[in-house]
């Protein structure tokens, strides 16, 4: 029969063993060097990016398009047309690099082109689109809403201001070609224009270095 | 002297015993490594920024435009290095990447006529990876500056020494 504290003794002994072994297993785990469990996922974060990258330069050469046409609003077909040719060409190109792609318009492209004064001048282009990027482990998926919008409008009498404004991230264009000014311009790199010797009623043409095109009247 | 009871012994060496596995096991799990893990820039991180550098600067699109027009005024021949505008694509990549590393790039564009791909030319020719890895980072754009033209710039990166 065994004793009392014979019984204590192989508690202890057995206690210890497990203390070890649970000790040794946690302390090989906080070793081991992280793998990570979806190595492709950074692949794809940065597929996602360009992807969208991409879609904004799109749209700025649609609107480059057409407002160099100087186009009336509301021809929707033209625009949906223009922007689902080049999601189709996107998606090949992602679908060769094996990322299986799903990219949807979502209702129509609205495009406007307006000023509420003779003084300043916008274009607007908006869509809706599904974007799903896919590896066979990894998901990446959201429903985008992209409003790129260029303005160009007098601040006073002479100074002229330009922007690009993507779904209210404010981009200031600089290095823009004016035309039409009786006054000379001078280009301050931060997005404004100083105009100085201008003549009220001229119509200047402004062509942002990608090539968009609006059209204001001097005060 | 007050005389303890046996279950009160008991008492105190389980108290005793549980506080002497506790303080082990905080010692055991919070001592430092001491041989920090070698620290190494992520090339692909790297590879990414740069281009995002060259995007935003508008380099890339102006250095396209020169690419272009040699690839089909001068005969296919590649855009030569001290050009204007590929001088500041080399500077901005050098600049992004570690000190160590190397680069070559590519770039692309797609010729609809002939619907495939064509390389135009490539940035920093003279390097050779010679046999470490490399990672490759690709931007893809649909045109740039009004032209509907798409092209792709391809980045390889690599170390110019094991680590």
């Amino acid at each position: 029969m065994i004793r009392r504290g014979q019984i204590f003794l192989i508690l202890t002994i057995l206690s210890i063993s497990f203390l070890v072994a649970i000790t040794g297993v946690l302390l090989e785990i906080r070793r081991a060097e992280y793998l990570d469990p979806v190595p492709e996922s950074d692949r794809l974060y940065y597929a996602w990016e360009n992807s969208i990258d991409s879609i904004e330069l799109m749209f700025d050469l649609i609107i480059s398009e057409n407002s160099q046409l100087n186009v009336a609003t509301d021809i929707t077909g033209l625009y949906n047309g223009r922007l689902n040719g080049y999601l189709t060409n996107l998606k090949n190109y992602l679908e060769e690099r094996a990322i299986s792609t799903q990219i949807n318009l979502i209702g129509n492209v609205e495009y406007y082109n307006q000023s509420s004064s003779p003084q300043n001048h916008n274009v607007t282009m908006f869509a809706e689109l599904f974007l799903s990027l896919s590896t066979p482990n990894f998901k990446l998926e959201q429903t985008l809403l992209l409003r790129v919008s260029y303005f160009v409008n007098f601040v006073g009498i002479n100074t002229l201001v330009a922007y690009k404004n993507v779904n209210d991230h404010i981009i200031f264009q600089d290095k823009a070609t004016i035309l039409g000014s009786s006054g000379t311009i001078v280009d301050q790199d931060n997005g404004s224009y100083i105009i100085t010797g201008g003549i009220t009623g001229d119509i200047l043409t402004f062509e942002t270095v990608n090539f968009i095109m609006l059209v204001v009247i001097n005060p | 002297m007050k005389k303890y009871t046996k279950s009160q012994l008991f008492l105190i060496e389980v108290i005793v015993s549980l506080s002497v596995l506790i303080i082990i096991v905080t010692a055991l799990f919070s001592t430092q490594n001491f041989t920090p893990p070698i620290s190494t820039t992520n090339l692909q991180e790297s590879g990414e920024n740069a281009i995002k550098l060259l995007v935003e600067s508008g380099e890339l699109f102006l250095y396209f435009e020169a690419a272009f027009n040699n690839y089909d005024l001068n005969n296919l021949t590649l855009l030569s290095e001290s050009d204007p505008s590929k001088i500041p694509v080399m500077n901005t990549i050098t600049s992004s990447i570690p000190s160590i590393a190397n680069y070559k790039a590519t770039a692309y564009r797609y010729n609809s006529t002939q619907l495939d791909w064509q390389q135009i030319d490539i940035v920093n020719y003279e390097s050779d990876s010679s046999g470490f890895d490399v990672v490759d980072v690709e931007y893809y754009a649909p045109g740039y500056n009004g032209i509907y033209q798409e092209i792709i710039f391809r980045l390889f990166l690599w170390y110019e020494v094991n680590i």
